[in-house]
């Protein structure tokens, strides 16, 4: 018994000890931002949150410039796909943590300010001298994008995408396309018969609050005035969203009620609604590339590329992080790798996005690329709101929200938008304690 | 010199390996929960000490009110959803082991399909889900022939996550009753048999306590499993609408890891909604207990 007991006990002390051991340890890492002793080239780490068509498209030009690149800048790069949603956790919570933490972020324009504030984002200082590139070669909205209200650039151009307005071929002629929004409504209202409606509009935390933004921004309206102070309850504001909100409970509604999350998405591919609003990544899902012939077309939105019109977008940028990017070394290497994707950013656009270097645009391979056209001409039109306000994306939330409860009829547009407004600044007044 | 006493040790030497689980996700975080719930703090930015101002937030004893009104709304939406769904995953389980415990012939097949839906992952049940239950173009509302707004509108959408729970979750607990019905001495109900007890008095009587560890233990984890819900409001309703489903756990989430970055609010939030958990949990323990007893 006696024996017994000392073999237990030496097997229980010996699994203890695994334990800590185990606890204590971290994996194996491949050496970050600094030259491996084993394989002599730098390790830079890269993080995006493309997870569909797009992050396929990304790994091979990662791939790519690891052939074409890597032995000439004694470099290697590697990719870790995040989900957009924790791609933002992660990145705040190994800022500490330098073996885990990336060099490059790709992330969104309106979550730059907020990133930069904390301290999280280091400076491209000197990149256009280093790369030789200026303004003129990049799409303005997506240029302007990574330069914060204080002069100095936090994020590298990569794309632009905004929102475009599918049709159903089979539901409507390419001659009774809307170019305004009065057009639109008025063919919505003439093809919602039958059990076809003109727009399935979603109305919980969905693209409807994109729509109304591009209807906001091109009729002059914003969500922050100049001082920061939210505006998204103006008149021009409610007028908009009373005009959505028409569509779907007014007197002659294009739109059936309660559409969920998706669920525009199924009335349209199930031929139920002539038109349907989402970004470039859609051509791919939609298959528009390999099959122009498709019964689905892509036009831009409603008043988005005429004369003193604009868009709302979005951008993705690349960005660096301060933690790991100590050196100037590492830095430039970081900016080789930028300008290839950017230069190489044909392949980006079969992804499904509208590359922000012009010259790409230009080439008969990218005009070849029909179903981006819209996409394209909407990207020189676009604006992509007041991103630099470090709290922007919360009040993109809330406008959300406030899109969200007008759409459900939970509230008056003009209450939801108030009640938006309220609870963003009391929201910032929480904040600021 | 006192002797090395290999005898006494060698039980902690068997709990060791947990303790030092236990210490490091259990003991540790929560040390640093409760620090951090005094101190303003993103993660990137250094830490500052804030006091009890976290804790006067969520009181309402300071700032617009919004912090305190949207925690104590997400805490009642939790209850509710303690209130409801509980004891519903506590009492169809149990009538359904009830029905096919003792017998054979369905039980194996039963307990495959009940249980089935429970290996799915959350996020795969919502996904299903949504598509069943969307308003216009869902399977439910077809077959119904109606349009009913389950994920858009209230009471539906709370509706809807107490229905999908319920699918999602009824197999675990039939399972343990079936184990638990299955050892019953079968001596004890051709006893109750041949004294002339029929079925609802041999299960009141000869079962239900014959069971009731089992009771006890489930009745427990499905309450706090209830407390931590999560993906169903995140990815079937996300909350809505209009924060109508946003659940404490979404709350302390969405305040820790959103925009912002609030881990010194989100850790008094879990602080205040682990206390209210706690408080729950040791209550139904001992009433249970006390039944048990009596």
């Amino acid at each position: 018994m006696k024996k017994m007991n000392k073999i237990l006990s030496v097997l229980l002390g010996f699994t203890t000890l695994l334990c800590v051991a185990l606890v204590g340890c971290s994996g194996e890492e491949e050496p970050v931002g600094e030259k491996s002793s084993g394989n002599g080239f730098t390790v830079i780490r890269f993080w995006n949150g493309f997870t569909g068509k797009d992050g396929e498209t990304m790994d091979r030009i990662v791939a790519n410039f690891n052939e074409e690149m890597g032995e000439q800048y004694n470099m290697k790069v590697y990719v870790d796909k995040i989900p957009w949603d924790t791609l933002f956790t992660k990145i705040t919570t190994t800022s500490s943590n330098l073996k885990a933490a990336p060099h490059i972020v790709a992330m969104s324009a309106s979550r730059i300010s907020n990133m930069q504030s904390r301290g999280i984002l280091k400076e491209l200082d000197g990149v256009e001298e280093y790369l030789g590139v200026s303004a003129q070669d990049y799409i303005t909205a997506a240029w302007n994008g990574g330069v914060l209200s204080n002069g100095k650039r936090y994020g590298f151009p990569l794309d632009v995408h905004p929102t475009a307005m599918y049709y159903n071929k089979d539901l409507i002629s390419e001659e009774e396309i809307p170019a305004t929004w009065a057009q639109f409504t008025e063919i919505c209202k003439a093809k919602t018969k039958d059990g076809v409606y003109g727009w399935a509009v979603p109305s919980m935390y969905s693209v409807t609050k994109d729509i109304f933004l591009n209807m906001l921004y091109t009729s002059g309206g914003r969500v922050f005035d100049s001082n920061d102070k939210a505006i998204f309850n103006s008149s021009v504001a409610v007028e908009k969203l009373t005009n959505i909100y028409d569509y779907i409970h007014g007197e002659t509604p294009v739109s059936p009620k309660d559409v969920g999350a998706g669920g525009d998405f199924t009335l349209f591919t199930q031929g139920k609604s002539v038109f349907y609003f989402d970004g470039p990544w859609l051509i791919n899902t939609f298959g528009l590339f390999d099959n122009p012939e498709s019964n689905i077309g892509v036009a831009p939105c409603p008043d988005s590329i005429g004369d003193g019109q604009t868009n709302f977008a979005g951008s993705h940028q690349f960005t660096l992080m301060s933690n790991t990017v100590t050196n100037d070394n590492i830095k430039n290497l970081c900016y080789v790798f930028m300008k290839y994707v950017s230069e190489h950013s044909y392949d980006w656009a079969l992804g499904g996005q509208v590359p922000a270097l012009k010259s790409i645009h230009e080439s008969e391979n990218y005009k070849s690329l029909a179903a981006l056209k819209p996409f394209t001409e909407m990207a020189y039109k676009a604006t992509l709101g007041e991103i630099g306000y470090k709290y922007w994306y919360e009040g993109y939330l809330n406008v959300g929200v406030a899109v969200s409860n007008a759409c459900s009829k939970i509230s008056s547009p003009k209450d939801a938008l108030d009640t938006g407004v309220r609870d963003f600044n009391d929201w910032l007044e929480d904040e600021l304690l | 010199m006192k002797r090395f006493n290999l005898k006494k040790a060698v039980p902690y030497l068997f709990l060791s390996p947990y303790m030092v689980f236990f210490i490091v996700f259990g003991m540790v975080p929560l040390v640093l929960c409760i620090v951090i719930s005094f101190t303003k703090w993103d993660y990137a930015s250094p830490m500052e000490w804030y006091g009890l101002n976290n804790f006067k937030l969520l009181f309402g004893a300071i700032g617009s009110g919004k912090v305190s009104k949207d925690f104590w709304q997400a805490v009642l939406h939790t209850l509710l959803f303690v209130v409801v769904e509980t004891p519903i995953l506590i009492i169809i389980p149990l009538l359904l082991a009830t029905l096919i415990a003792r017998c054979k012939a369905v039980r194996s097949f039963s307990m495959g399909f009940f249980y089935f839906p429970t290996i799915l992952s959350i996020t795969t049940v919502c996904i299903l889900w949504n598509f069943l239950l969307d308003t216009n173009s869902g399977i439910i509302n077809h077959l119904l022939g109606d349009t009913v707004p389950w994920l858009t509108q209230m009471p539906y959408a709370w509706m809807s996550i107490f229905f999908m729970s319920t699918w999602w979750g009824v197999g675990g607990n039939m399972i343990l009753y079936v184990a638990a019905i299955v050892n019953v001495p079968q001596e004890l109900i051709e006893a109750s048999k041949i004294d002339g007890a029929g079925a609802f008095k041999r299960f009141f009587i000869i079962i239900l306590p014959s069971i009731k560890t089992t009771l006890i233990y489930t009745i427990i984890t499905t309450t706090i499993g209830s407390f931590n819900m999560l993906g169903q409001a995140q990815v079937l309703t996300a909350g809505g609408p209009n924060n109508g489903t946003r659940t404490a756990m979404m709350i302390i989430y969405d305040t820790a890891f959103g925009g912002s970055n609030n881990f010194g609010r989100a850790c008094a939030m879990a602080l205040v909604f682990g206390a209210i958990m706690l408080a729950f949990t040791i209550a139904s323990y001992r009433i249970q207990v006390r039944n048990a007893e009596d």
